[in-house]
């Protein structure tokens, strides 16, 4: 099930002899980073400026051994080795497959049919992210302690980025949608905080705000998914339970006892999610996937029940397929929010007023790949719905195009790279929406890499500046900086998607992907072909763009003559080693992770179904035609950008004297103003007009306060009754005492 | 005895008191702590030693009170898992409250803490009282202190606040005391028991009350209970006595008061009138989401702290109630523990406004900015409570949002998704708030050399910080205590889901224990098949129809034939899924 190709020494098949032990201790990969998040926060006070860096690094750096321990425990499995070299098989070229590892510690919220566990599930998908998070973390808490060597709340800064490494891996280790969810807030949570890290200046503290306010939009959806498909399915869990500690059991497909090529689909206990949705796809009910009444029985399988959840009462006469396409859509804008598609993209530009290392770990490699990760690790369910999917591509497609345009224009060397992170985002769903899933996480490997070394790259930049983040002041940093330009330009490359660089492979491919589908759709005559062939184009464009604007900026960057003022130029520095040993680690990840495509990345992630089209033909077409689109759209924007920024050493022009396109993408379509001013201002007054109105006028003042004036009104002539002359007393009584004796004798009769 | 006991140590503790004198304000304060810390130590059985299998009564106490003619009401005393969780919410949060007055009230010391014992005595009386005619005693008995405590001890317009905090509530229990000698008088019931009264109500012939009563005797009982939680329209009492009240008032109004108007529903609206219940369960929800949202644009707009915290107080009530209302078990605990978690979460976001109001005596936004860099603990524990308070995972608010949320999900998917944009508001106007108070440049230079917390302060804060972690990451104890007890709670009000016939509702009450049990036993029953197709064509079920069809149709009441219109799409459902 697992092909892997082996580029690896033996050893890494030992942990796998301990599994179970490893399964058991899955929890130390989120735990260490919570610990020196708590072993920071309580020594604040007293710890001097190097130690509590020390303290986040070696967390960052136990929690990527550990993670290391027990992806090589899952991935290599000791037995099957033993096994294919006792048949004579040899070792290197030996395919087996992998043992997911799955351990659950307890019940975490169990209350009337709701449950969900506290478990971690180490598989191929998640421990490659958790490799990517603990590992880029690791390279980026070292460069941090460089970079933060200078501030006064060192110790705070790396609470935080422990705290987040936690709520990462939380996210990406949990065995369940909540859990996922949990992590999901945390990483928000630790991002609003590490935006807003320098609070004392307000703009900053409002980008946090402004982030976790965007991300709550999308968490909304998130949260309404979940409970679609705890209705729907009766679990949040993705897989069954564990049996024997932590094997995983799987869903089985046995010829059944019916008759001829009839099957019968097997699923284990307590089936998760996705192991329900995997047997609904092999029983392709009604010659459609998943057209069935929701709250059936399926008797075909052995265990597949959906008569036990409340589906069919919460969503009366739905199929499984459409309530499936609502709890995907819904969570997909989850995956907008946090991996900053359009429209909820706003809040990342903005949070590169954050740290530089914040911008590298969390806005660019590891937390808003989040929605990637759950477009991939739900790919089961969002399988099940063509429209879905084409949402996902499609928004995708767009933002990839539309960042890529403002991109072009951006002065602030940050900005240029966030609005990159936000179209390379759109790439990564692009691929994900036309079905290669595993070609996604590719890429999101791969962005980690060379994205975290760009951003990396200009914090060295900023930090040799004396903290200026304007390209225009810039200018002729190679020489002063070589270390910092060698593997920038690596960075760029990849980027770009120069051949045989890292982001060549994955963009390339998930390209290559889309025409494939296109063509596929053609052939078929779906109706869809336009549509994906759209989409590739946007993908092209985009991906000239990207070319450009990248070396633009290391042209504008590096290159021509320093603009900075005399005093900053005294000052210009090659960063130290503890910031430039990162770099260079990185950019060998940028410049040779590629060589996992042709090895064993997608080998690991190859539970992830075989992408778009069948036909082996049709795809290799593709290949080669798209090879040749991207690589002449490469070279373009790269000479383009060369031609005008480093042979002719151009400087950005005065905005005023640009033309209307030039304006449209520098205020990035007037989307973000329309967010700050048109949105907000809208808010405050409607909600400044219902309290005035509403509140104190019509409850307070006409309801409430009428009552009491009505009171004292009507009071006010009763109150002459209260005379004090007996006289008029006694008549009243005997008036009363003679109606109530009447109204007796009325009853009586 | 436990009960007795709890009721009476508070009121004992303050008999002392009016002895001392006003020089002997010290040791007023340390005596009214501990006076409530022995109270708190006591109550700690209720939760050790109490036993979470069954939705009995447990620690009951019975003692004959009034027995006059037909009038019998008892000093009948018991817990179960939900009163007893609101027992100690009260007694958890007096001692806390009593540390973080110390240097809060100055004048007439004695008297408060006086009426502090008082109110402590009264709070827990509701919560323990088994017997209606009792726990209308206590409900009215705790308005006195809380009136003095705002009047006295509050702010400036505090004479209006206490004022029209009173007269709202008043004005409710009115009506319900008459409800309540309606009810009783009607069924006849051997005592003012729940359990009595309960039984009253239905005979071997069905309903006692005839649907007209129900729904005035509902609606009077439910109009008290409102008013008190507060739901929106009838919250307009509680920004003013927020603001004006002093913190420690602030605190106990925020974390226990509301809570009787919840408990209240739990204990007496959805059992005694479960008609009524589910033919307005529908409006009830509306309300709760206008609540949700127009106490969130509130919040958003107010220019003082308090005011804007009462406002969130609003918002988070209906989210409570909003569980409740959805009749599913999830939605129900999950209102239950947001009321307790309210109690928590505001009480602490009270106590460390207070805090800040002891520093600089405004409550104007405006005035602070930058806190941060002169308040940095102060800082940490707001941010922390304002997380839980914007219900982020982990801590004590996510766990009540999302089960809360999860329940109206169930009930009508319609209800969930708005009352969620409540998740996205609360975090616009806490953060919001965080921002303006603690974030940027410090504003005004008088704030730099403000103190950071006391350890007093601190010791004031940690067991709340404590609890907001504790109730999120392991909720499942709290939820095993209340489950029986809101189970059966449940189990009476979707046994009167649709008016069926007699005969048909022993059908229904096996569907809905089917729904609401775990996933993993086997359902009671097939649902629809298994009803005759002749009640199904007469009577729209509850099961196939969305929430709002069905209240159309219950609402219609039995008399009138269904429209056609409602009936139709029922008949094809149940075709459809005749079907093999």
């Amino acid at each position: 099930m697992y092909q892997l190709v082996h580029l690896l020494p033996d050893w890494v098949a030992w942990p796998s002899k301990y599994a179970a032990f490893f399964a058991e201790t899955l929890i130390l990969i989120p735990l260490i980073p919570l610990m020196g998040f708590l072993l920071n926060a309580s020594l604040r006070k007293t710890s001097s400026r190097g130690f509590s860096g020390t303290i986040a690094c070696s967390a960052a750096a136990l929690s990527f051994i550990w993670t290391f321990l027990c992806f090589c425990a899952m991935a290599y499995p000791h037995d099957q080795i033993l096994r294919l070299v006792a048949e004579g098989q040899e070792f290197k070229n030996a395919s087996y497959v992998a043992e997911p590892l799955h351990y659950i510690y307890g019940s975490w919220i169990k209350v009337g049919g709701f449950s969900c566990d506290f478990g971690f599930l180490l598989d191929p998908l998640s421990g490659v992210l958790a490799l990517v998070v603990t590992g880029v973390g690791t390279l980026i808490h070292i460069y941090s302690m460089g970079y933060m060597a200078h501030d006064r709340s060192h110790a705070r800064f790396f609470c935080y980025l422990n705290l987040f490494l936690f709520a990462m891996l939380l996210l990406t280790l949990g065995d369940n949608l909540v859990m996922m969810f949990v992590g999901w807030e945390g990483v928000g949570l630790c991002s609003y905080l590490l935006i807003g890290f320098w609070y004392e200046t307000r703009a900053n503290a409002v980008a946090g705000m402004k982030a976790f306010i965007f991300n709550r939009v999308g968490d909304l959806g998130f949260l309404l998914g979940i409970f679609t498909l705890f209705a729907v399915f009766g679990t949040v869990s993705y897989v069954a339970p564990p049996v024997k500690t932590f094997e995983q059991p799987q869903v089985r497909v046995e010829p059944s006892d019916a008759g001829e090529g009839k099957t019968r689909v097997i699923l284990p206990d307590h089936p998760g999610l996705l192991d329900q949705a995997k047997a609904i796809r092999h029983l392709n009910v009604g010659g459609k996937n998943a057209n069935i009444e929701l709250g059936r029985k399926l008797t075909l399988s052995s265990n597949l029940d959906l008569s036990k959840t409340m589906g069919a009462k919460i969503f009366p006469d739905m199929t499984v397929g459409y309530a499936v396409m609502i709890a995907c859509l819904l969570l997909f804008v989850g995956a907008m929010g946090k991996s900053a598609q359009l429209p909820l993209y706003a809040w990342l530009p903005d949070a590169m007023a954050g740290p530089t290392p914040v911008s590298a770990l969390i806005h660019a490699a590891t937390m808003v790949t989040a929605g990637v990760y759950m477009v991939t690790r739900l790919h089961p369910l969002f399988a099940f719905s063509q429209e879905a999917m084409l949402v996902v591509a499609a928004i995708g497609a767009c933002t990839a195009l539309f960042a890529a345009l403002v991109g072009l224009t951006q002065t602030d060397i940050k900005k240029v790279l966030a609005y990159s992170t936000v179209s390379q985002l759109g790439y990564m769903f692009l691929g994900a929406g036309i079905g290669a899933f595993s070609l996604a996480m590719f890429h999101v490997v791969t962005h980690a890499f060379f994205k975290a070394l760009l951003f990396l790259g200009a914090g060295s930049v900023i930090h040799g500046m004396s903290d200026e983040q304007d390209m225009r002041k810039m200018g002729g940093l190679r020489k002063k900086m070589p270390i910092t330009f060698i593997t920038m330009l690596i960075g760029g490359l990849a980027l770009a998607g120069f051949p045989f660089t890292s982001g060549w492979y994955s963009k390339d491919a998930i390209l290559a992907g889309v025409l494939a589908k296109a063509h596929e759709a053609h052939h078929v005559h779906s109706g869809f072909e336009n549509t994906y062939y759209l989409l590739y184009a946007m993908g092209i464009v985009g991906a000239f763009c990207t070319a450009f604007y990248t070396f633009r900026l290391i042209g504008l960057t590096f290159f021509g003559k320093n603009r900075a003022s005399e005093e900053v130029q005294a000052h210009i520095h090659e960063s130290p080693p503890v910031m430039t040993v990162p770099l260079v680690v990185l950019a060998a990840l940028a410049l040779l992770g590629g060589a996992m495509y042709a090895g064993t990345l997608p080998g690991f992630l190859a539970t992830l179904p075989p992408t778009y089209a069948a036909d082996a033909e049709l795809v290799h077409h593709a290949h080669v035609q798209n090879l040749w689109t991207t690589g002449f759209v490469a070279f373009a924007g790269i000479g383009l950008a060369c031609f005008l920024y480093i042979i002719g050493a151009r400087n950005v022009k005065d905005e005023s004297k640009q033309g209307f396109v030039y304006k449209l993408s520098l205020n990035k379509f007037y989307l973000e103003k329309f967010y700050d001013n048109v949105v907000t201002g809208v808010f405050g007054f409607l909600c400044e007009a219902i309290y005035l109105f509403v509140e104190v006028f019509l409850i307070d003042f006409l309801i409430v306060s009428g009552t009491a004036f009505l009171a004292k009104t009507v009071g006010r002539p009763l109150r002459r009754l209260q005379s004090g002359l007996v006289n008029s007393y006694a008549t009243a009584i005997l008036v009363g005492a003679l109606v109530i004796l009447y109204l007796f004798l009325r009853g009586e009769g | 005895m436990l009960l007795t006991w709890l009721i009476v140590l508070p009121l004992a503790g303050a008999l002392p008191l009016l002895m001392a004198r006003e020089e002997n304000a010290p040791e007023v304060k340390v005596w009214a702590f501990v006076a409530s810390l022995v109270t708190f130590l006591v109550s700690l059985p209720l939760w050790f030693n109490f036993e979470p299998t069954g939705a009995a009564f447990q620690f009951v106490e019975f003692h004959r009170w009034i027995d006059i003619g037909s009038l019998r009401a008892n000093f009948n005393l018991g817990v179960d898992g939900i009163s007893a969780l609101l027992i100690l919410l009260t007694t958890f949060l007096t001692p806390i409250v009593m540390l973080s007055s110390w240097n809060y009230i100055q004048k007439r010391q004695k008297e408060f803490y006086i009426a502090m014992l008082a109110l402590e005595t009264a709070m827990i009386g509701v919560f323990a009282a088994r017997d209606l005619f009792l726990f209308y005693v206590f409900f009215e008995a705790s308005l006195i202190p809380m009136y003095l405590i705002i009047g006295i001890w509050g702010g400036e317009n505090r004479l209006y606040a206490t004022t029209k905090f009173v007269l709202y509530t008043v004005f409710g229990s009115l009506l319900m005391f008459i409800a309540i000698l309606f009810v009783y008088f009607k069924t006849g019931a051997s005592s003012f028991a729940f359990a009595d009264i309960l039984q009253g109500l239905n005979n071997a012939d069905g309903r006692i009350l005839s649907r007209t009563q129900e729904y005035w005797c509902f609606w009077a009982f439910a109009l008290a209970f409102a008013i008190k939680i507060p739901l929106f329209p009838v919250h307009t009492w509680l920004p003013d006595a927020h603001v004006e009240a002093p913190t420690p008032g602030s605190v106990i109004l925020a974390g226990v008061l509301l809570k009787m108007g919840g408990y209240g529903f739990i204990r007496m609206v959805i059992p005694f009138f479960p008609v009524a219940s589910n033919a307005y369960a529908g409006t009830f929800a509306v309300l709760c989401i206008i609540g949700i949202l127009y106490g969130s644009f509130m919040a958003f707009t107010q220019k003082d702290i308090k005011k804007l915290i009462a406002y969130s107080s609003v918002a988070h009530m209906g989210t409570c109630m909003l569980g409740i209302f959805s009749f599913t078990a999830v939605g129900m605990q999950g209102g239950v523990y947001q009321m307790v978690n309210h109690g928590i979460s505001t009480g602490a976001l009270f106590l460390l406004v207070g805090m800040l109001y002891e520093r600089t005596h405004t409550r104007a936004i405006e005035y602070y900015g930058g806190l941060a860099k002169s308040v940095p603990a102060l800082t940490v524990c707001f941010i922390i409570v304002t997380l839980s308070s914007i219900g982020l995972p982990l801590t004590n608010g996510f766990v009540g949002e999302f089960t809360c949320l999860l329940g109206a999900f169930q009930a009508n998917v319609w209800w969930a998704a708005f009352a969620g944009l409540g998740v996205i508001l609360g975090a616009v106007y806490m953060l919001y708030l965080v921002l303006r108070v603690f974030f940027g440049p410090l504003l005004r230079e008088s704030n730099r050399l403000m103190p950071d917390l006391s350890g007093r302060e601190l010791a004031v804060m940690l067991p709340l910080l404590v609890m907001i972690f504790v109730l999120g990451v392991m909720p499942n104890p709290f939820f095993k205590h209340m489950q029986p007890a809101v189970t059966e709670v449940v189990e009476i009000a979707n046994a009167q889901r649709t008016p069926a016939k007699p005969g048909n509702r022993k059908g229904k009450i096996n569907n809905t224990l089917a729904q609401n049990s775990q996933s993993q036993e086997p359902p009671a029953s097939t649902k629809a098949p298994a009803a005759p197709p002749t009640a199904n064509s007469n009577q729209p079920t509850a099961n196939n129809q969305s929430q709002i069809q069905e209240l159309l149709a219950s609402a219609a009441a039995t008399a009138t034939p269904p429209t056609p219109n409602s009936k139709q799409p029922t008949a094809n459902s149940q075709q459809q899924r005749a079907k093999p």
